[in-house]
């Protein structure tokens, strides 16, 4: 099932943030991880990933540095700042927050409980 | 990064994509950055099992539209606004301008053509900073120091030696000097590629703190109050680099070496020469040599304790009523003129342009550690650090306590090379904040490098 554009756009970053919780990453390792990690539903483009990553940056959520990477080739990583982390914090909260709204107006739980 | 070998359609991809993004400095970066993405994408199609030939149609459909992703790249890369930093710097250039007033009026004479030739000089040099990217300076930190050397220390030694038979007051070095406030910046160039090294590394920059006094001790008989500067700043970036682990090593015994080291050398410093003893004395008791070495900060203070906080001070004992008649004939004119100002005028309007710099300086600072890389905070750093130096060291003046009567206010000074500094620090910061973005650290020892220095 497709996904609509705009749910995903919106979320994006918050799920970079996530991947890079985790280890410091390179653009093409993270646009793999995300696919894998989602079944790939999030599929995403170059011309998505890189502006987006160049915003969280200018952020201060993140930052990058060179290193040489495990295929042996010298790539730009990306790494969590602590600013980032706490950012991670918020967006992981906020998104339960509405996400559990969502679901339990679509399962109707909260009204009927009312009634 | 390491280079593609392009195919002319990738190439032509690329090319499309640079050619929608207005700001060209961002064009190698962001180059690189797809060059590299599309690397790896082919690597995997062909892991996958697609052949050679099919490789290449399918990664650029994977990348997508080139004009489309161009135009996202554009707006995402802009240089950093930067009029934050400079309008105030403008602004105290312009009140430099009607300090030079108030001194000139009280002196009767107004050099005018070198202020104005100095003030354009500084303009067109802000203006040149603000167009180059410093950060490729990188690669050429040992022979910036090299050269530094080269051209504040052995130059006017070697000047000296032949045409002026070694008098210890070299003419070249009275201009040259001024150098040293840009030093901080070359200690940062050098602090960075020291990353990593835990305590040699450590011991390696403390040594170079020392480089701007011991230098100019050696070889001249100086106030060295710009080495003195230099060396405060470099040593406030030390302390920053260590605190932010920088070294790799154990930062509250690094911290504790480098603060014990500083004291003890200022202590044997101070007390091995008996005229400089005299003069850190006389600042903290100036009744000890009221004619000598107290005399001016006797001045000074008077003028203070006989300010008000708006408007004209009350009447002076004799003795400093001469001072203030004769402010801006002598060399003491520097000195006393954030006290006179406060006098004539009252202390609030003395301490506006300090708060100014203060509240300016805070900016900058919260800006400074915003930049993404480590090189950039410390260039920023530096800058700061040298503006933040001056400014405690003039007010000290201010406040009755001159360890160095030719400390000189930012901006706000009769001294035109120190003013040409100030604006070249200004312009090299303003440079160092809109290209952000375009060098990416090195990490070392194949460790993640991403410090934040708070």
């Amino acid at each position: 099932m497709g996904l609509d554009k705009t749910l995903v756009t919106r979320s994006t970053g918050m799920l970079l943030l996530k991947l890079l919780q985790e280890q410091d990453m390179y653009g093409y390792q993270m646009i793999e991880e995300l696919g894998r990690r989602s079944d790939q539903t999030f599929s995403l483009k170059a011309g998505t990933l890189y502006p987006l990553l160049h915003d969280l940056w200018r952020q201060g959520l993140v930052v990058s540095y060179e290193k040489t990477a495990e295929t042996g080739r010298l790539r730009k990583f990306y790494s969590l700042t602590e600013e980032g982390r706490s950012t991670l914090t918020e967006k992981t909260q906020e998104w339960a927050a509405f996400s559990g709204a969502v679901n339990k107006v679509l399962t109707g739980g909260a009204s009927l409980a009312r009634v | 990064m390491r280079a593609l070998r392009e195919s002319e359609r990738e190439r032509a991809f690329l090319d499309t994509v640079c050619a929608q993004v207005r700001w060209r400095a961002a064009h190698p970066a962001i180059r690189s950055e797809l060059a590299d993405h599309m690397e790896d994408q082919k690597e995997a199609l062909l892991q996958s099992g697609i052949v050679r030939d099919a490789t290449e149609e399918q990664n650029l459909r994977q990348m997508g539209e080139p004009e489309a992703l161009g135009l996202l790249f554009d707006a995402s890369y802009r240089p950093a606004a930067t009029f934050g930093v400079l309008a105030p710097i403008a602004l105290y250039a312009l009140l430099g301008v009607v300090f030079r007033l108030f001194v000139y009026q009280m002196s009767g004479s107004a050099p005018w053509r070198d202020f104005m030739i100095a003030l354009i000089l500084g303009a067109l040099g802000v203006a040149l900073l603000f167009r180059l990217n410093l950060y490729r300076s990188i690669r050429f930190g040992w022979i910036a120091f090299a050269a530094f050397l080269v051209i504040v220390v052995v130059f006017p030694s070697v000047y000296s030696a032949i045409f002026e038979q070694m008098s210890f007051r070299s003419r070249p070095y009275e201009t040259l000097q001024y150098l040293w406030m840009l030093f901080p910046l070359i200690y940062a160039l050098l602090l960075y590629r020291l990353r990593g090294l835990g305590f040699f590394g450590v011991f390696a920059a403390a040594a170079l703190v020392g480089v701007p006094v011991l230098t100019s001790m050696v070889l001249y008989w100086s106030g060295f109050y710009l080495e003195a500067l230099a060396s405060f700043a470099c040593i406030g970036l030390l302390i920053i680099a260590i605190r932010s682990g920088f070294f790799a090593c154990k930062k509250g015994v690094a911290i504790a070496m480098l603060v014990f080291g500083v004291l003890l050398i200022a202590a044997v410093l101070i007390i091995a020469e008996p005229n400089r003893l005299a003069r850190v004395l006389a600042v903290l008791n100036p009744a000890r040599d009221p004619q000598g070495d107290g005399w001016l900060v006797l001045r000074i203070r008077e003028l203070i304790s006989h300010a008000s906080i708006f408007g004209a001070g009350s009447a002076l004992p004799t003795v400093t009523q001469e001072v203030v008649a004769r402010f801006g004939e002598s060399t003491n004119s520097q000195s006393l003129l954030l006290a006179m100002l406060a006098y004539r005028y009252g202390i609030a309007v003395a301490a506006l342009p300090v708060l100014g710099l203060v509240a300016w300086l805070t900016y900058g600072f919260s800006r400074a550690r915003k930049i993404g890389s480590t090189l950039g905070k410390l260039l920023a750093h530096a800058v700061l650090l040298v503006f933040a130096a001056e400014t405690v060291l003039s007010v000290a003046v201010f406040l009755g306590y001159p360890l160095w009567y030719s400390a000189v206010f930012p901006f706000l000074t009769d001294n035109t090379m120190a003013f040409e500094m100030n604006l070249l620090l200004a312009g090299m910061l303003a440079s160092v904040l809109r290209t952000d973005g375009l060098f990416l650290d090195t990490s070392f020892r194949q460790k993640k490098l991403h410090l934040r220095l708070e």
